[in-house]
């Protein structure tokens, strides 16, 4: 497998792209901007994006699913049956397969009613559920407390080497950030 | 270069020029290496002690350091764009004339530092405690100090 990360100035968004060792069929995580760059890291690395997967209805994080459409025959897939007005495919709590990629689908809920966690082998696309050295913001305290503990229960525990791809920033550590939620984060 | 190595030591490698692509150096030892002039892409330093290495303009995106101990070395001159530096002990390091965008050290430990004419624009030193630090030329102003940035 191989991860790619593309950097989007608007929204300062991070867009993921993971496919086979060789190219053919990869899927896109979070296209908040499609731009020249993004495409030329497709293209070069001769990929054809099948699946385009949105970690909630955000517009800098599923912006560019217009314009990735017009280029490739891709099914989306997020929270919800649609992204205003660009039909997607609901995903639910579980194991889904796409392509030969195993990807479980974490709901953490709290930033957004329809945040998703995706996990493939130790890697975790957080989304804005959590980034390095921040947790995710939350519109209300009932948000937030749910955010914690949905982060607390369904992250935290996990494997403390798996690494953590967030919409925004810089990558990071579930070890990491359980620390820097502990000392930090969770008295605040 | 893809590697993964988690746990070893490695001193007085020459390691200038190189490319590192998702390279994976969690609680690795480095002493009197240096990396001038190489580009690294999402590599992974975490929980690493590096003393006296020299990181002179290197290009760096996206890489992790969190909770390393960085003693003597030098990242001057060098592109460090959305680096986890989050609790990382510092001492004596210098990353002047770099341009460190977006890049963190939230929980930080920082002494005897230099961040003379950088690019702080958008770096996040929140909860950071600093002991004779240097931001002379650089737009600290842009820099975030305190939590309440949160947007």
């Amino acid at each position: 497998m191989k991860l790619f990360n593309h950097f989007a100035a608007v929204g300062f968004s991070n867009t993921y792209l993971v496919g086979g060792d060789s190219g053919g069929e990869a899927l896109l995580i979070d296209p908040g901007v499609m731009d020249v760059s993004l495409l030329e890291l497709i293209e070069k690395n001769s990929y054809y994006i099948r699946y385009i997967l949105i970690t909630h209805s955000h517009w800098n994080h599923f912006g560019g699913v217009n314009t990735l459409l017009k280029i490739y025959d891709a099914q989306v897939y997020s929270a919800r049956n649609n992204l205003e007005e660009i039909p997607s495919m609901e995903l639910k709590e579980g194991t889904y397969k796409f392509s030969s990629m195993e990807i479980e689908v974490i709901p953490i809920l709290g930033h957004s009613d329809d945040s998703l966690v995706f996990r493939i082998g130790n890697f975790f696309f957080t989304g804005d559920v959590l980034s390095a050295g921040r947790t995710g913001t939350a519109p209300d305290k009932i948000s937030r407390d749910t955010l914690f503990l949905e982060l607390e229960e369904k992250l935290f525990t996990r494997d403390p080497h798996g690494i953590l791809l967030p919409g925004h920033g810089p990558p990071t550590t579930i070890k990491a950030e359980t620390q820097l939620y502990q000392k930090y984060e969770k008295h605040r | 270069m893809n590697l993964k190595a988690p746990g070893l030591i490695f001193e007085g490698l020459d390691l200038r020029g190189k490319r590192f692509i998702n390279c994976y150096f969690h609680h690795t030892l480095w002493k009197n290496c240096r990396f001038d002039n190489s580009r690294f892409q999402m590599c992974f330093f975490d929980d690493s002690v590096i003393t006296n290495c020299h990181f002179l303009k290197v290009n760096m995106l996206q890489c992790v350091f969190t909770m390393a101990v960085l003693q003597d070395t030098t990242f001057r001159g060098s592109d460090l764009i959305s680096v986890n530096l989050n609790r990382i002990k510092s001492r004596h390091c210098d990353f002047s004339e770099s341009d460190l965008y977006y890049s963190r050290f939230i929980g930080s430990s920082l002494k005897e530092t230099l961040f003379v004419d950088c690019n702080l624009k958008r770096v996040d030193f929140c909860l950071s405690r600093m002991k004779r630090i240097s931001f002379r030329y650089s737009n600290s102003e842009e820099a975030y100090f305190q939590k309440e940035h949160r947007g």
